[in-house]
């Protein structure tokens, strides 16, 4: 009797371990890649989500989530060490459009194929010895990749 | 205007050679500040320094009946060539394979000396590797690669230019085209191995080179490979000539 528990509470506790990576899985909103003025594109919204530029901003700091300020100098004057490897984002709004501003958030690797630039909503299927912990998941959630899109397109350098 | 149709073309092809050219090996010392630089130098103050006393221990110590390490090589290991421990990893024609440093020293340790085998990484083989390593300090590295064991070097020089886990970045993005460059607050540097085992600050304690690529693969949210593995051996040979022309630092000190 007590071995059958034991058993039972093993099954149990898979079952709420693979749970939250399976349900991600599924959750993963397809994209269609467009072209535009020669650049990969994409423009639908992530699950057809609407961004909040406020949220962006403290995604785009926060070093745990998009930590953009890692590689890309950003008109975040509060916060110290900007990093060097990407362009600054000053006037990345001007020189992008929405669309293919979140081409760039999904997949970098659309764009240079020799990109650093991690891919934050790349399909989970598609990363090499992915750690457990972050199996079925993608980098950043729908919603997050338009905050941050949200907040880019406020970015339109000297005003 | 012939003379500044050449400036032109030189303004054009001079950052192309200079793009072109393999990065002059720099070692993480020269990343770091003066005071730091100063604790690595000072045989006093370097914090690694214990784990060598620790290693020389265990290079004198022996199970009865048996040889101890300074029995053949010396009390203080004089007797080994300083040249040949930072020519390591190296082709071992009676192993028929390419053995670490640490390899080399655990094969010692096994066969000679007849005792129980440790893993790979153990605290005792790290300590005895900070010791013989760090007999070698100022020597220049110079890692062979030999038909043998060039399978291994090409191997080494696949798995640098992967991508690994979710952040999806080569070893070979932030050491060698993004060098010297900023990321946030770190300053990335080339990754050599010349001051390996080290000692960090972050973990506060002397960190084999295994190690260090773990803590790499966590931070690229990658699964990482097991320590003393086919691939950590690859990655260790590869990057061991990339060092070549480096002087020995072990103990390093570094973040």
């Amino acid at each position: 009797m007590g071995r059958n528990k034991t058993i039972f509470s093993i099954f149990l506790l898979s079952v709420f371990v693979l749970l939250p990576h399976s349900a991600l899985a599924d959750s993963y909103c397809q994209w269609e890649l467009a072209t535009e003025n020669h650049f990969p594109a994409i423009d639908k919204p992530l699950c057809d989500l609407k961004g909040d530029a406020r949220r962006g901003k403290k995604i785009a700091v926060d070093r745990g989530l998009g930590n953009c300020l890692a590689c890309h100098a950003m008109p975040i004057p509060e916060e110290d060490f900007h990093g060097q490897i990407g362009p600054a984002l000053y006037d990345v709004a001007q020189r992008y459009s929405e669309a293919q501003l979140r081409a760039r958030m999904v997949d970098a690797t659309l764009i240079n194929p020799q990109s650093i630039m991690p891919g934050f909503y790349r399909h989970p299927d598609k990363h090499y010895r992915l750690a457990f912990r972050y199996v079925g998941s993608t980098f950043l959630s729908a919603q997050q990749i338009e905050d941050i899109i949200a907040y880019l397109l406020t970015l339109r350098g000297q005003q | 205007m012939r003379a500044s149709g050449l400036l032109f073309l030189w303004m054009i092809l001079f950052p192309v050679q200079i793009m072109a050219q393999p990065p002059v090996p720099t070692s993480g010392y020269n990343f770091l500040g003066k005071d730091i630089q100063a604790i690595q130098d000072d045989e006093f103050l370097n914090p690694g320094m214990p784990t060598v006393e620790l290693g020389s221990q265990i290079f004198r110590e022996s199970e009865e009946g048996e040889k101890s390490c300074a029995s053949c090589h010396g009390e203080e290991g004089e007797s080994m060539d300083k040249a040949k421990i930072a020519a390591y990893p190296a082709y071992q024609p009676a192993y028929k394979k390419v053995h670490t440093l640490q390899e080399r020293i655990h094969a010692c340790w096994t066969d000679k000396q007849d005792r129980f085998p440790l893993l790979y990484d153990d605290q005792k083989l790290v300590a005895l590797e900070t010791f013989v390593r760090s007999l070698a300090r100022g020597s220049v590295i110079n890692v062979e690669v030999n038909e043998k064991s060039r399978a291994l070097y090409e191997q080494g020089e696949k798995l640098y230019k992967k991508r690994f886990g979710q952040m999806a970045m080569t070893c070979h993005h932030c050491h060698v085209q993004y060098q010297g460059i900023f990321m946030r607050g770190r300053k990335l540097t080339q990754g050599q191995t010349n001051g390996f085992p080290v000692y960090r600050f972050t973990s506060d304690r002397v960190t084999s080179l295994h190690r260090r690529f773990n803590e790499c693969f966590v931070e690229l949210r990658a699964e990482p490979f097991e320590a003393g593995s086919e691939e950590y051996r690859a990655l260790e040979y590869y990057m061991g000539v990339m060092s070549n022309g480096l002087k020995v630092e072990t103990p390093a000190v570094r973040f």
